[in-house]
């Protein structure tokens, strides 16, 4: 846990963040394991995009999670995981930029975007 | 003659005298005082060959230019003079005259132009005047027509005689008429000066339009929507009929008709479909008015878009009835079978004025369509009712009902099953209904159940009635089975009363056995709960018989369904009551224990017996009740409170039959005392008599589990074929491919496709994340 902050040197280009990114989740598997307990994947989700995302989207994003009580949601997948940092970085405003009908993101997105309505 | 040369000699071309200038006027001369002569009808004194050769003379002489303008000039004057005359007739008379001046002009024309006609092939063409016919119209127009004595009256008394003809009023001959309005045609024609679109037609478009207006909006105000439609209807007709008796040129036809489509239909369209009381919107609450309706409809055609109302009316109306019977059957008023009949009413009805009123028009026909679709499927119940209603029918709806019956009332069913669009909840509940009547032997008939499955198989296919049709098979092997059975069985008494071993046979009872096929039917996992001994060793000794027969296949007893006939003997001796109770497994297991002992409780019951509590606390109550009061409840109310409850044979249990038949109750009141949620055993298979399935309108469960396989059986088969395919584009494929079935929403395929790339079936596009890629 304290090792990663001290793995991600900032001047990483997105592309190659983005693999470190993937590598953080697939790392950390246990077993045989494809999915990461939601717990987890809150918990390295911040460390990992501490410096280079948004806090405040991050801090909803895992506020979401928490609150949520959909049971599909208990584990978090690699598809999610890689997709949150796309939709991080190409939909800044939801209100304006989220397009849920043309664009595939994960439902997990979709429900987290519509958490965000209701606020 | 040998030297008579002959000699040819030219003469000179006897040339006729040269016709001069003074000679041409002599014969000009000649000429006018015969057109005078023609024009005072007295031609029949005159030598058409030798005017004709006067005129071929001059033309030939090179006066055709003074020819010309000699008649020109001639016949102005004669025109003149006419229209004199004719500017003093007073307006009664009028139209006559002109019309018989006009007429005499066009005979004196046709003289004059065949005695001229060498010069109108000559001197005319070649000098580009206008012929002698065309200017002796043109000459016409200028001079007679175009006098203000003349055109004014003359316009505004056709004028007048059209509003006449229009209020009704007798009018006089319209061959008067008629004539005038062909005159100005001829005369427009001749030399394009449009006298008949200037002088009458425009003016004629413009009071028409200013009438039909009028007419129109008093009329509405005063009329009902029916009065008006034959109203316009009849005005349609008249003008027709006036535009072809006045010979009205072509070209006024169709801005006449225009006018009357605006005026009369498009301006009050939407009135005539909204009118209080009379409209198209109250005509299709009355069972009376489908002619009238239809008469609109006629009328409407005309202006295609107007039609475009009376659609949306009929739309606005069937959803609006559908509502109603949707909100009756939500609230507990009418129970499913009536909620159907109500569906199925109303689809004759509307079906009905569809075809008559709307002569069965296409576009209505799906609109219809669609509006049912859009009630029914509003409430995710109507899959469930129409399975239940139907259920009824076979059940004992259609008893006694003929072969042509039979396949109607089912046809009609199949017209409301094809607007469900959640048709696999409605193959589910079908079939759990038909694996109750098969079993339970409650069809009203077997062509009846077989007509059914033909016309589903019509409907959707193959793969939708093979199961059904499997049943079907089970159940007519399964009475094979039992024929063997019973041979096998009285064999082996044979055989044991030959061996005088009495043993076995005594403790045995005698079992019909169904044996089904667990692929068709639907699936009950209920484990076996503890039958008595006799029972048991029935069971096994069938089972033996048949795994004998058909090793590896495995039995397992479904004890959750199936009946009993116990024999129960009440009261004290000598004055024993004997009767046979007909119960149901459960209910047996129950039973048997109190030969042992008078009183339990339920959580002795409930041990020994290990049938699953929502059950035994339904099966036990059942033999509570006030009427079929086998068991007495030890503790007070309907329900069953608490696990020490005690049960007490009744032994004063009277019935006037000898046989009693002992009903389950519902669900429902077992839950009353249990207060227990209800979704627990809603995939047990009960199915509710009022159409509710545990939990308001919910698709049951295995049907969502199909449905997630189908989602992605569908998703993965179209990915091979494309290998790589658009979000939005998988969604729209898969969608379609299970349309015939079920609605799957997008939000649902994403999530199965999501599921998918977990699973490594897919993935998404590397450069685009909206694009997946079939994984090998």
């Amino acid at each position: 846990k304290a090792l990663l902050p001290a793995l991600d040197p900032g001047f990483l280009e997105h592309s190659d963040f983005r693999d470190f990114y993937k590598f953080c989740f697939k790392f950390n598997l246990h077993g045989t394991h494809k999915t990461h307990e939601k717990d987890l994947a809150i918990n390295l989700m911040e460390m990992v995009l501490k410096e280079r995302i948004d806090k405040e989207r991050i801090e909803t994003f895992c506020s979401f999670l928490k609150t949520t009580k959909d049971p599909t949601y208990e584990r978090m997948t690699l598809d999610q995981w890689s997709s949150f940092l796309e939709f991080c970085v190409e939909v800044k405003d939801l209100k304006k930029d989220y397009d849920e009908e043309n664009s595939a993101w994960p439902t997990l997105i979709d429900d987290y975007v519509e958490y965000m309505e209701n606020q | 003659m040998a030297d008579s040369k002959k000699k040819f000699t030219i003469k000179p071309f006897i040339t006729h005298a040269q016709v001069d200038r003074k000679g041409a006027e002599e014969i000009w001369a000649g000429l006018r005082g015969a057109i005078d002569e023609i024009h005072d009808r007295n031609a029949s004194y005159l030598s058409f060959e030798d005017l004709y050769r006067s005129a071929y003379n001059l033309v030939l002489q090179k006066h055709g230019a003074f020819l010309y303008d000699g008649v020109t000039k001639k016949l102005s004057m004669q025109l003149l003079s006419a229209v004199e005359r004719l500017a003093e007739i007073p307006d009664p008379t009028l139209l006559e005259e002109v019309s018989n001046s006009f007429n005499q002009h066009h005979i004196t024309m046709v003289m004059v132009r065949d005695i001229l006609m060498y010069m109108d092939r000559t001197y005319v063409q070649q000098n580009r005047r206008k012929p002698i016919y065309e200017l002796g119209l043109h000459l016409y127009r200028v001079t007679v027509w175009e006098h203000p004595q003349v055109q004014s009256r003359v316009t505004e008394l056709l004028l007048k005689a059209i509003t006449d003809e229009r209020a009704g009023l007798l009018t006089d001959d319209r061959s008067l008429l008629k004539s005038n309005l062909t005159m100005l045609q001829e005369l427009g024609d001749a030399d394009d000066s449009n006298v008949y679109e200037r002088d009458f037609e425009n003016i004629f478009l413009g009071t028409t339009q200013e009438f039909y207006r009028n007419e129109s909006t008093s009329f509405i105000s005063t009329n009902t929507a029916s009065d008006y439609v034959n109203k316009a209807k009849a005005r349609f007709q008249e003008e027709k009929a006036r535009t072809s008796a006045l010979s009205l040129s072509p070209t006024t036809e169709g801005p006449l008709n225009k006018i009357l489509e605006t005026e009369l239909i498009e301006r009050h369209a939407l009135t005539l479909v909204q009118m209080e009381n009379s409209g198209f919107v109250a005509m299709l609450k009355d069972d009376t008015k489908i002619e009238d309706m239809r008469n609109m409809y006629d009328l409407f055609v005309r202006v295609p878009s107007s039609l475009d109302y009376l659609r949306d009316a009929l739309s606005e109306q069937v959803k609006s009835d559908g509502k109603a019977l949707v909100a009756d059957q939500e609230k507990g008023i009418a129970d499913a079978p009536t909620f159907v009949r109500g569906v199925l009413k109303m689809r004759e009805r509307y079906g009905n004025i569809v075809t008559t009123s709307f002569r069965g028009e296409k576009k209505t026909i799906k609109r219809l369509k669609e509006s049912f679709v859009d009630f029914l499927n509003a409430d995710a119940r109507a899959a469930s009712c129409l399975a239940i209603y139907v259920d009824e029918l076979l059940r004992s709806g259609l008893k006694g009902a003929t072969e042509a019956d039979v396949a109607a009332e089912l046809n009609k069913v199949i017209i409301v099953f094809r607007y469900l669009s959640d048709k696999d909840v409605f193959e589910s509940y079908y079939k759990q209904h038909l694996a109750k009547r098969l079993l339970s032997g409650r069809s009203v008939s077997d062509e009846a159940e077989k007509s059914m499955v033909s016309q589903l198989k019509a409907e959707c296919g193959n793969h939708f009635t093979s199961k059904l049709e499997g049943m079907f098979k089970d159940m007519s092997i399964s009475k094979e089975t039992r024929d063997a059975y019973k041979l096998h069985k009285r064999e082996k008494e044979q055989q044991s009363r030959d061996s005088n071993n009495n043993e076995n046979i005594s403790k045995m009872v005698d079992i019909e056995v169904d044996v089904l096929t667990t692929g068709y039917w639907p699936s009950q996992n209920v484990p076996l709960c503890a039958l008595p001994d006799p029972v048991k060793k029935s069971i096994d000794q069938f089972s033996v018989f048949y795994l004998e027969k058909h090793s590896g296949r495995k039995l397992s007893w479904q004890t959750s369904t199936g009946t009993a006939e116990i024999r129960a003997t009440f009261g004290k001796a000598p004055k024993l009551r004997r009767h046979d109770l007909c119960v149901s497994t459960y209910q047996m297991c129950i039973l048997a224990l109190f030969n042992e002992r008078s009183t339990l409780t339920l959580r002795e019951i409930r041990s020994e017996t290990r049938i699953p509590d929502m059950e035994l606390r339904r099966h036990l109550i059942s033999l509570c009740t006030p009427k079929h009061r086998i068991l007495r409840k030890g503790s007070k109310g309907k329900g069953i409170n608490s696990d020490d409850d005690t049960f007490t044979f009744n032994n004063d249990f009277t019935s006037k039959l000898k046989r009693v038949r002992i009903p389950l109750v519902s669900m429902k009141e077992t839950s009353i005392a249990g207060g227990r949620d209800m979704a627990e055993n809603a995939a047990a298979g009960d199915i509710m008599k009022d159409g509710s399935d545990g939990g308001a309108g919910s698709i049951p469960g295995p049907v969502e589990e199909d449905r997630r396989h189908l989602v992605e059986a569908a998703t993965v088969r179209i990915m091979k074929a494309r290998k790589s395919a658009h979000h939005n584009d998988l969604i729209a494929e898969v969608t379609k491919q299970l349309s015939a079935r079920f609605q799957p929403s997008p939000q649902f395929i994403k999530k199965r496709i999501e599921s998918l790339i977990e699973r490594e079936y897919l993935e998404r596009a590397q450069d685009d994340r909206r694009i997946y890629m079939y994984v090998a």
